[in-house]
């Protein structure tokens, strides 16, 4: 971020007489929007007879850890964490490299049709996922990798997003720089090494938060491949709260979701602003 | 290692195949010396200085240089230290590591690398800010930054796209005494690229006037400036251009915009048969004065440039420009002198200059 | 002859491997990515194909060609067009919630309001972070019909809460809310992109003219944003496609009675539970087909929006 786009940041407005008119709108907005998590979070800590009796309130007089140890007791979350974090890793490791490597020869290295590869992975970023599922549940099982943290992360080990991102923040690199590296013998893995990534790093660090999210939400393939309880995601965990019709999971289960939230949560703290810059670069300019 | 210069052997370049930006350019550039290649925007200049670095691919012809054909030789292997237009300085990178990266990449050894260093830093007065980050200096500055970290390769060949254009006019006076000063320290063989003349005069000991993908003059800056070979050299040079006007040949006279005047001894045989010609004369070859000693003229405009003023002229209906040290009012009738020793006489047809009368 | 002699001066130079491979090295770099891309992208569309002409149970080791009669028994199924009808009201929720929503909420953030933009977009992204997993879990508690808050502020104004979960219509609603919910704030970060990038000087033309709000975002913003809003609007179509998929199967399964089911769902259903995988496939290529279509014509529109400004 160093060089470029440091003008635009500043947002310039327009003076609007109703302005808290705007405001009120957009409070009320926020309320009802943080209002689930807050929920979330708050009936974690709540005993049954609580929950029943509380009403909108989200907040008890006498909080309880009784839903976390028993989550942490019943569902051995710890196993289910390094089970989210071994797939997430390897995805997000594996997605970085593919992206930056596929990025920086579509930018630096005079493809002849660069346009048209990088076309065909942006199209790839719209195939609904519905359309490719049976075919790879298939070709995972052929593979042997069924029931196994690897044949989820298998499948997405590149990521036409990330290309598309990391690409985007490359071609704001000044040409030039590039050539007086080539015209000082350097090698193109030393100048991705040591010019080209050093220049993306906001957007490289906020497409690694991404990829580790995404991948520690997923819900749908993880649940395809995956049937053995001691390989479940903690996401896909959530799912055996789903059969108690009476609702004596309802503090437990909300334990758990806040126990897998606060992973995403944690890592958005720590890079808000890299991520929300990163993403609203990401529309489509002319 | 063989005498260095290059060498263009009908070299074209074309996008798409069928529109040429450089039409069959023939060049011998002699080692050690600076040259200049000089045109319009669009010129093809900054592509033949990229197809000598490497960075532009050849599409027809062959490039020299040092005696081998390096069509296919990747930038890399050229040897060609090279400073851009905006200096492509390593943005995450402090002065010294810029100056240092190449070298490093290079294996020059350490205390070599920084012997070069400090030389280059204190040549160009830049010791102080050796740790700073190219945000952090002045646009000069960058300037200086990115000539060190092309001088420390000790490249033969050294070559400049415009790397003055984004200085402010002071600051370039003193750049172009700089970049002389420099070249005679170390003389590579010194390409530079400029649309701008003072600085292509300046410089250059030998200059490319280049126009639409061909060469259209290759001499030293004062016969550029005395004997354009065309029209378009002939304006392109100078500032204010030089009057071009059409003329007839008349038995011994020549008509210009209605003002007969007899053509100087020595001018007829380089006219020959043509019985239509472009004449021309340099604005400063041209006084206005206050007794009638040549055709009456109508001052159109006058143009204040401090030390002298640049006058617009009308003979007949047709402009001319004048400099002079005195001021005129507009409208003010004055009587035109020439020194017709100094006239440019061009084939109407062709454009070319038809040449000058022994002296 | 004098290029060849060009060649092997290149080849007596001093160079690491891949100066001489030029070819393989940028091969290299784009191929992990190309790799991924076929095996897991291309070859399934390809084989989904291929799947779609074939009666199979996804186990035995035999297939047999039936041509397009998936097709047809897919058309003839009334569960195929019950969830065609329902994807389409998924798709034109999640449009409200996704696309419609976050265009107009961008505008105020960008634009009307001079302070707490960030911390709008900060806290309005938040819950674009949560697994679409962990949203279906808290909005199922949320919209529990004996005692979830909606429960007791239906109570409150004395009504009783519908069973959102188990009634025909309820069910779409409030699973489209549960997915919109989720997926809200990251659309309205990419629309805040676009509409930062709008000249401030534009809109204070417009208001020099006395222009309302509302007619300078139709006659300023949308048009200006228009490429951003196909994006958006693709994406959201995909939503509505794929990601209420995680809140059906948590909640509903489906239910009741197939009220909440939609193409993606159903092609889980009978590929995974009714092992017809060649029905599956077809039901496959048709939402494809449908979503492609859309794209096609959102496409047109568009171009045709751009070439009146």
């Amino acid at each position: 971020m160093r060089i470029k786009r440091q003008k635009k940041q500043e947002q310039v407005h327009i003076k609007s007489k109703g302005e808290w008119k705007y405001q009120l709108i957009l409070i009320v907005s926020l309320i009802v929007m943080m209002y689930p998590i807050v929920y979330m979070i708050g009936t974690s800590f709540k005993t049954l007879s609580d929950i029943f009796s509380s009403g909108l309130n989200v907040f008890t007089a006498n909080p309880t850890m009784d839903n976390y140890a028993q989550v942490i007791g019943a569902n051995n979350v710890l196993r289910l964490l390094r089970n989210s974090f071994t797939i997430a890793l390897i995805v997000t490791v594996s997605k970085i490299i593919t992206s930056v490597l596929a990025s920086y020869c579509l930018c630096f290295m005079n493809l002849k049709h660069p346009e048209l590869i990088f076309g065909l992975f942006t199209v790839s970023m719209f195939i609904p996922f519905s359309v490719i599922m049976i075919p790879n549940y298939l070709t995972l099982s052929r593979m042997g990798l069924n029931n196994t943290l690897l044949g989820v992360a298998l499948p997405q080990l590149a990521d036409a997003m990330g290309i598309y991102r990391i690409r985007q923040s490359m071609r704001s690199i000044p040409k030039p720089l590039i050539e007086a590296a080539r015209l000082d013998n350097v090698g193109h893995f030393t100048i991705l090494r040591r010019i080209v990534l050093p220049l993306v790093k906001p957007a490289v660090i906020a497409m690694i938060i991404f990829f580790f999210i995404n991948s520690w939400n997923e819900f749908v393939w993880p649940m395809l491949i995956l049937k053995k309880e001691e390989l479940y995601t903690i996401t896909l965990a959530l799912q055996t709260f789903l059969d108690a019709e009476s609702g004596s999971a309802w503090g437990s289960s909300m334990a758990l979701a806040t126990i897998a939230t606060m992973v995403p949560m944690v890592l958005y703290i720590f890079a808000q602003r890299k991520i929300i810059g990163t993403f609203m670069q990401s529309g489509v300019k002319e | 290692m063989s005498t260095i210069d290059i060498e263009f052997k009908n070299v074209s370049k074309s996008y798409d195949g069928k529109n040429y930006i450089i039409k069959g350019i023939d060049l011998k550039i002699p080692s050690g010396q600076r040259t200049i290649l000089l045109g319009p925007s669009g010129c093809g200049k900054t592509t033949l200085l990229r197809m000598i670095s490497g960075l532009e691919t050849i599409t027809d012809g062959e490039l020299y240089m040092g005696g081998e054909v390096v069509n296919r030789l990747e930038p890399g292997d050229r040897n060609v230290a090279m400073v851009f237009q905006n200096y492509a300085l390593y943005p995450h990178m402090t002065v010294e590591k810029n100056i240092l990266f190449g070298m490093e990449i290079a294996k020059v050894g350490k205390e070599e690398r920084e012997r070069r260093l400090v030389e280059a830093l204190d040549m160009f007065g830049l010791t102080p800010y050796r740790t700073r980050y190219p945000k952090e200096l002045s646009g000069g500055q960058r300037q200086r930054v990115a000539l060190c970290r092309a001088l420390v390769k000790r490249a033969p060949y050294f070559l400049l796209d415009e790397p003055l254009s984004n200085l402010d006019a002071q600051l370039r006076t003193m750049a172009r005494a700089e970049l002389v000063r420099m070249h005679k320290v170390y003389l590579p063989t010194f390409i530079y690229v400029t649309h701008d003349q003072v600085e292509a005069m300046t410089i250059g000991e030998k200059i490319v006037v280049l126009n639409e993908g061909k060469i259209q003059q290759y001499d030293s800056p004062d016969v550029i400036y005395n004997q354009p070979k065309n029209v378009f050299v002939a304006k392109f040079i100078g500032a204010p251009s030089m009057n071009i006007e059409n003329a007839d040949v008349d038995g011994n006279d020549l008509v210009i915009s209605g003002t007969r005047v007899p053509i100087p001894k020595g001018w007829r045989t380089k006219i020959g048969e043509r019985k239509k010609v472009k004449f021309g004369i340099r604005p400063e070859h041209v006084e206005l004065m206050n007794d009638p000693v040549g055709p009456e003229v109508e001052i159109h405009y006058v143009e204040n440039q401090g030390d002298k003023k640049s006058i617009a002229f009308l003979l007949d209906d047709v402009i001319f420009m004048a400099t002079a040290g005195t001021h005129f009012e507009t409208r003010d009738r004055m009587y035109l002198k020439m020194d017709w020793s100094k006239m440019h006489i061009f084939d109407a047809e062709t454009t070319e200059n038809v040449g000058y009368p022994e002296k | 002859m004098k290029r060849q002699h060009a060649v092997q001066e290149t080849s007596k130079r001093p160079g690491g491997f891949w100066k001489k491979h030029r070819k393989i090295e940028k091969f290299i770099y784009l191929l992990p990515a190309i790799v991924i891309f076929c095996v897991f992208m291309v070859w399934p569309i390809v084989y989904n194909m291929y799947l779609s002409t074939m009666e199979w149970n996804m186990v035995s080791p035999t297939k047999k060609f039936v041509g397009f009669e998936n097709y047809i028994n897919v058309f003839q199924d009334p569960g195929f067009l019950k969830a065609l009808g329902n994807t389409g009201l998924y798709v034109l929720l999640m449009m409200i919630f996704c696309f419609v929503a976050p265009y107009f909420y961008s505008y105020i953030i960008g634009k009307l309001i001079t302070k707490g933009e960030k911390i709008y977009r900060a806290l309005m992204f938040f819950p674009s972070l949560l697994s679409l997993a962990v949203a279906a879990i808290v909005f199922m508690w949320l919209f529990n019909s004996v005692s979830g808050p909606v429960a007791e502020i239906f109570e409150a104004f004395g009504h009783e809460s519908p069973h959102w979960f188990t009634t025909s219509g309820y069910v779409i609603v409030a699973l489209s809310i549960a997915t919109g919910w989720r997926c809200f704030g990251y659309n309205l970060i990419v629309f805040l992109g676009a509409i930062v990038e709008v000249p401030v000087e534009l809109i204070e033309a417009a208001k020099l003219e006395k222009a309302s709000n509302w007619k300078i975002f139709w006659r300023i913003i949308v048009p200006l944003t228009s490429p951003t809003a196909l994006y958006v609007f693709i994406i959201t179509f995909v939503m509505g496609l794929q990601y209420v998929f995680t809140p059906i199967q948590m909640i509903t399964k489906g239910g009741p009675n197939m009220a909440s089911t939609n193409l993606v769902y159903l092609i889980y259903q009978y590929g995974f539970q009714f092992f017809q995988t060649g029905r599956a496939a077809a039901v496959a290529i048709i939402s494809l087909v449908i979503f492609l279509l859309v794209l096609f014509l959102q496409n047109r529109l568009n171009k045709r929006v751009h070439y009146e400004n």
